[in-house]
């Protein structure tokens, strides 16, 4: 019963929660950085739930190996391995942004001498 | 019985990432955030990804954090002065 | 919103916000049909399971060198059991399934993703151009052992990057993860010696080499077989080396460019610069 809970469950309300709390980090806080660091949990969430959705309980690898066979009996035992082909670019697009956005970052640095985006918008004005 | 491990594993993972929402320096939020890719690619395998989990532990958990720290080593004077 | 607004009311509203989320995912997940986590074979992707494992139908020229992608499109073939180590002639070959969807089946998504990683690494290059700052005050050069050892390190390093992406096919990895472990022995290389000086100008030519070669490789399969980006080489025993086509002379253009460009753009952040126009 709790194993079972826990194999339908655990893996969507981890990946709920890594997006619940990029998202109060990106609403809340000021730093610039800060909220590039929420905007990186919010995807390892939702990296995470593409996985998830990919995987059941009896599931294998997706790779053949001499004693790890795909397919038995003609059904198939793998985890998606589609999802996770997807999830494999996403994460290196993921890093290219984050240091885009760092670059970004501290070129704001250099103009204005802050982080904070509302010393920024002030100095804007 | 894996289910169990990987809960734990959950758990830390969350309040790693309620670590990286409070702390009060911005390293040390830059470090958690590297310990939450470390468990999600932890995860990763739990989930039969190997090829994922490889990835993450190799890009979010070891040259994000690194791009993070070398970032905000040119930005040094504005960690002090904006923080909360 | 005025910079007055009370802290209070913004965490309440991203509270809010979260608290939302949260319910309009498991309401969204109630809607779910009973037992579908349980129901494997209707939820996985079997085609491209099905596709990495079937038996190749008999080649149209079986003569010709470029003839193995020429097979027409098959609906529906009994499925054979496969022997590791046995079983010839695949539609793909690749042992690890994820490897053959990301390269061979779905390589022009790959083209496009490795576009989209150039482009922003182009954009920090060009955001933090500029020439190297004098550095005021005298800094700490790192130790002998750290100099000595970080360089003992990269070899090792790069030697186990170069075999994550040769195997790419075979084991977990690919191009992807073995550039960025060359790429973190190369800012270990930074980290042993202050003022350390890579040739940006030829890591930037090799990355672009790289990428040609990848090009070029697509090609090949067009002329060759009629689409771009087609397996134009047979395809081997599953689980040898020498396997699965062209997926691994692809798999070792994304590594090198993957890890070529990455220590570029740690180059471009590490060293600091001032701006030379404004």
């Amino acid at each position: 019963m709790m194993q079972e809970f826990l194999q339908n469950w655990i893996y969507f309300i981890a990946s709920l929660s890594l997006v619940g709390v990029g998202l109060y980090i990106v609403l809340t806080k000021e730093n610039i950085f800060r909220i590039i660091v929420g905007l990186n949990i919010i995807e390892s969430g939702t990296n995470l739930f593409m996985v998830a959705i990919a995987w059941h309980p009896n599931a294998v690898m997706p790779i053949y190996t001499a004693t790890n066979h795909l397919m038995v009996n003609g059904k198939v035992v793998t985890a998606d391995p589609l999802p996770q082909s997807l999830v494999l670019t996403a994460i290196v697009i993921g890093l290219g942004t984050t240091a885009l956005a760092l670059a970004i970052g501290i070129k704001i640095f250099e103009k204005y001498g802050t982080l904070d985006v509302r010393k920024i918008k002030e100095a804007e004005k | 019985m894996i289910i169990y491990v990987a809960t734990i594993v959950v758990i830390a993972v969350i309040i790693t990432s309620l670590i990286a929402v409070f702390s009060k320096k911005l390293l040390s939020s830059i470090i958690a955030m590297g310990l939450v890719s470390l468990g999600v690619s932890g995860l990763f395998f739990f989930l039969q990804a190997p090829d994922v989990a490889i990835t993450e532990a190799a890009i979010g958990a070891g040259l994000s954090t690194a791009i993070f720290v070398i970032a905000l080593k040119r930005v040094k004077k504005g960690e002090t002065k904006d923080e909360e | 919103m005025r910079s007055d607004t009370p802290e209070l009311f913004k965490k309440i509203f991203a509270l809010s916000a979260v608290a939302i989320l949260i319910v309009g995912f498991f309401l969204a997940f109630i809607e779910m049909p009973k037992g579908w986590s349980v129901n494997v074979n209707g939820r996985v992707s079997r085609l491209y399971i099905l596709k990495n494992v079937r038996t190749a139908t008999k080649l149209l020229d079986s003569g010709s060198f470029f003839a193995k992608g020429m097979k027409p499109l098959r609906t529906d073939v009994a499925y054979t059991p496969i022997e590791f180590k046995k079983t010839a002639n695949l539609e793909d070959g690749a042992a690890n399934v994820v490897t053959s969807i990301v390269v061979d089946y779905r390589g022009f998504d790959t083209l496009g993703e490795v576009t989209v990683l150039f482009l922003a690494v182009s954009g920090v290059m060009m955001l933090l151009f500029g020439k190297p700052r004098k550095e005021k005050k005298k800094k700490t050069e790192p130790s002998l052992i750290m100099y000595v050892g970080t360089r003992i390190a990269f070899s090792i390093i790069f030697l186990f990057g170069i075999y994550i992406f040769v195997h790419g096919h075979l084991t977990p990895g690919g191009g992807f993860p073995g550039g960025t472990v060359i790429a973190s022995g190369i800012l270990g290389l930074f980290l042993g010696k202050r003022g350390y000086n890579p040739n940006h100008a030829g890591l930037k030519s090799f990355e672009a080499l790289s990428g040609i070669a990848f090009v070029i490789i697509g090609l090949i399969g067009l002329f060759s077989v009629n689409s771009f980006l087609a397996n134009f080489l047979p395809t081997g025993i599953v689980g040898n080396l020498y396997s699965a086509g062209f997926v691994a002379l692809i798999y070792i253009a994304i590594g090198m460019k993957v890890g070529a460009e990455l220590a570029a753009m740690v180059d471009t952040m590490i060293t600091d610069t001032e701006e030379e126009w404004s």
